[in-house]
């Protein structure tokens, strides 16, 4: 590509800009780890101003979270088995549905436009709500997994995808005699590694990070099913209908009560940061025809 | 073992499609047996709640119309009307008759019953007319255990197995008159399929469309919570007419399209701009590095999000360090400020998917021709000319779809769940109330069930229209679709 020189100028200040916008997204997430590790004298000592990393960094703020008897702890393992059980359940029955949607079985015409439907016109909140009650999972783990079990988008980028494998080799397999279920698991799974590892990240990141329906199912009286995230959304929300003094309350002696929100904070979003970089790699072609052409 | 049902299934012969069609219709039966069997209907009087399952149902055409139940220890007589044991009388009796017929023609006989398929059709239509006419007629009266007269709704819920199996019995009805041998034949093969479609259609059933039917059963009826779902009065459309009426409800409407519209705006002129930007960047590491990292924002929850702003914005956060240590101004609480508060959402809701929103416009950016460059180049066209003439043109297909699909869901797009987290009690009543929050604090809140299902069930059939009509209009302006 031919450059004039205005045009390397011009690319200097893209990457200036650029730069920026990435200090903007990054810093906060460092200054939130920053100010975890304050400890209550330096934080009084500085009135809150803390630009980089405290001069005496401790790990006090996150010793107190995951102390004894730690609600964290509980609600953090909530987040872990919410997230591990409505993935792998969710996974494998949307992508089933995805497969069988590319046969042209009698039918299947009627049955996506049936699915189309189901994406576009929702029950809303009330009559979900009320389904949950009268069957009788209010205040239960599985409220939180059987409604979101299916998601009929994702099933239809399965099946886009699982459409673009070569017929040939599902009639070779086919005619080596394997059943369908087989085909599935041994031919048509190892090769969609792209699409289940960015429908898993984005199930697992819907399931890590859902707290409205954490509040809506579970009552204060099922607290050790709460969720981290509805845990830390309580414990910044005044409007949340939660009896605060019944609530148990982070011990907030020897660090400052900022250090321990913010530990807390990080404890939330450090699991997304580590499951990132394996999907990262997965998401331009994978997430793009998922988002284009659904 | 291998032997008959396999021989069944990979015989080709007409004979045995029509048994294969056969066995499908008792199949279907089977299913509205069960489901028979599992339906009743809920006597439900203040604090008497007894379900009666059919058989009692059928039992009381014997005794005199009721049937006794043990309430706190005094046997009390629930009349069960005489229509509704005849109802469930058909329903067994179909049952029975059809699968009889079913064994008789097509299994025995080995003919095809197309009029039997007509005939199961027209059973499942009466069975779901019959259910509706019960659910919602005044006419249908009843006694309670106080022998008062009172109207059947009011009183008793059938069991929404009921409808459910009118609808298999048209199933498996249309299967019988509309299959012709070929649809038989692909049926017979793509069997295991129909087996995996099972659990996600029976979730699909529960958790979508359950909710969608509940939805407009109590848009049309005035909810108390003593009377339940089934047994609140009807009241026509004045759910629909208080919500096209009243000042706050407007005022909700009107603030959710205009929460949608500024986050159109605030979701594409940034990304739009910043996937420019990254175009220009020749360094394709530094490139990838930045993509990568802007990316992350958009995964964090709303929750979390929250948490860092407030680090930031809270009195004692870092802004107000800076002004007060720095500037020696004073501290502005910018999270209570209610002038503040669309400010606040919308520019933390840039922060968070502007790196995210590039994605888009970046991979359509990347399939433009690069020789237009060269070419333009040769012209002695400038950065600004190749802008505005080569790439720009270029984005406009995609920007015209994300504007036309944003359009499409703006009564759902105004961000409900940043909204319970940014709120406090000053907006809470006013400038917070979009459908989203309003459903929650007063629909949820207030036990409104009636009013915010009509509200849902607004919202979602203006906003199914508007995604048909956009998805049809952006296919014909830039030939792209939303699926």
């Amino acid at each position: 590509m031919i450059r004039s020189k205005s045009e390397r100028a011009f690319e200097w200040v893209c990457i200036a800009v650029a730069t920026l916008l990435l200090i903007a997204c990054l810093y906060p997430l460092l200054y939130t780890f920053f100010v975890s590790l304050c400890s209550e004298a330096e934080w009084t000592e500085r009135q809150g101003l803390l630009l980089f990393l405290p001069s005496r960094p401790t790990f006090a703020a996150y010793g107190k979270i995951f102390g004894v008897g730690s609600y964290v702890l509980k609600s953090l393992f909530m987040s872990l088995a919410r997230t591990l059980v409505g993935t792998v359940i969710s996974l494998a029955l949307t992508a089933i549905l995805g497969y069988a949607l590319t046969i042209d079985f009698p039918g299947k015409k009627q049955y996506i436009y049936f699915l189309l439907f189901t994406i576009f016109f929702s029950g809303g909140l009330i009559p979900n709500y009320l389904v949950i009650k009268q069957i009788g999972l209010v205040n239960n783990f599985w409220s939180l997994i059987l409604p979101n079990l299916i998601n009929a988008w994702n099933a239809l980028v399965f099946k886009q995808f699982f459409s673009g494998i070569p017929k040939e080799m599902q009639e070779a397999a086919r005619i080596d005699g394997a059943g369908e279920f087989r085909l599935f698991w041994n031919i048509m799974l190892p090769l969609s590694k792209p699409v289940i590892a960015s429908i898993g990240l984005f199930t697992m990141v819907f399931h890590w990070n859902s707290w409205f329906d954490v509040m809506i199912y579970i009552d204060q009286s099922h607290s050790a099913l709460w969720t981290l995230q509805y845990y830390i959304m309580i414990n910044y929300n005044n409007l949340s209908q939660i009896d605060s003094t019944k609530l148990p309350n982070l011990a907030t002696d020897g660090v400052s009560q900022q250090a321990v929100r913010m530990a807390l904070t990080i404890v939330g979003l450090v699991p997304i940061l580590c499951i990132y970089p394996f999907f990262q790699k997965f998401l331009k072609d994978g997430v793009y025809t998922g988002a284009v052409k659904g | 073992m291998k032997g008959k049902a396999l021989t069944l299934f990979y015989d080709d012969s007409e004979q045995s499609r029509v048994r294969v069609k056969g066995l499908l219709g008792i199949l279907a039966l089977v299913a509205v047996f069960v489901v028979g069997i599992a339906g009743g209907v809920t006597y439900s009087d203040g604090a008497v709640n007894i379900k009666i399952n059919f058989f009692y149902c059928l039992s009381a055409l014997f005794s005199d119309g009721t049937v006794g139940y043990n309430l706190f220890g005094s046997i009390i007589n629930i009349a069960v009307p005489a229509y509704v044991s005849l109802y469930v009388l058909f329903l067994f009796a179909a049952f029975v008759a059809f699968t009889a017929l079913f064994v008789a023609f097509s299994v025995i006989k080995r003919k095809d019953a197309v009029w039997l398929g007509y005939a199961e059709t027209a059973a499942g239509g009466v069975l779901i007319l019959f259910y509706l006419l019960l659910l919602t007629c005044p006419f249908f009266l009843t006694t309670d255990y106080l022998g008062n007269e009172r109207i059947f709704y009011e009183l008793y819920e059938v069991s929404v197995f009921v409808p459910f199996a009118g609808l298999l019995l048209i199933l498996a009805g249309v299967v019988q008159w509309k299959c012709r041998a070929d649809t038989v034949r692909k049926i017979k093969r793509y069997f295991v399929f129909y087996v995996m479609l099972i659990v996600p259609t029976l979730l699909v059933f529960v958790f979508s469309v359950y909710p969608i039917f509940l939805q407009i059963i109590l848009s049309f009826k005035d909810y108390t919570l003593a009377d339940g779902i089934w047994g609140s009065k009807w009241n026509g459309f004045d759910n629909f007419v208080f919500l096209f009426t009243d000042k706050q409800m407007l005022t909700v409407i009107w603030q959710t399209v205009y929460l949608s519209f500024l986050r159109l705006l605030a979701g594409v002129i940034p990304s739009v701009f910043f996937a420019l930007v990254f175009y220009h960047i020749q360094k394709r590491r530094y490139r990838a590095v930045v993509q990568t990292i802007v990316y992350i924002p958009h995964f964090f929850s709303w929750v979390v999000i929250y948490a860092i702003v407030s680090a930031f914005l809270t009195p004692s956060g870092i802004i107000n360090g800076i002004i007060v240590n720095w500037f020696h101004g004073e501290p502005i609480d910018f999270l209570s400020r209610t002038d503040l508060f669309y400010t606040n959402m919308i520019f933390t809701s840039v922060w968070k998917e502007v790196g995210w929103g590039t994605i888009l416009y970046t991979a359509s950016l990347m399939s433009i021709d690069k020789s237009l460059y060269d070419a333009a180049s040769i012209d002695g066209a400038g950065v600004w000319h190749k802008l505005v003439h080569i790439t720009l043109p270029e984005m406009v297909p995609i920007l015209v779809f994300q504007v036309i699909m944003a359009v499409g869901s703006i009564l759902k797009g105004a961000g409900g769940e940043q909204i319970l987290l940014f709120a406090t009690s000053a907006v809470k009543d006013n400038k917070a109330l979009v459908i989203d929050t309003w459903l929650y604090w007063q629909g949820l809140g207030e036990l409104k069930y009636g009013l915010s299902s009509a509200v849902s069930f607004v919202q979602s059939v203006i906003g199914f229209g508007l995604v048909i009509g956009s998805h049809k209009l952006s296919r014909k302006l830039v030939g792209i679709g939303a699926w």
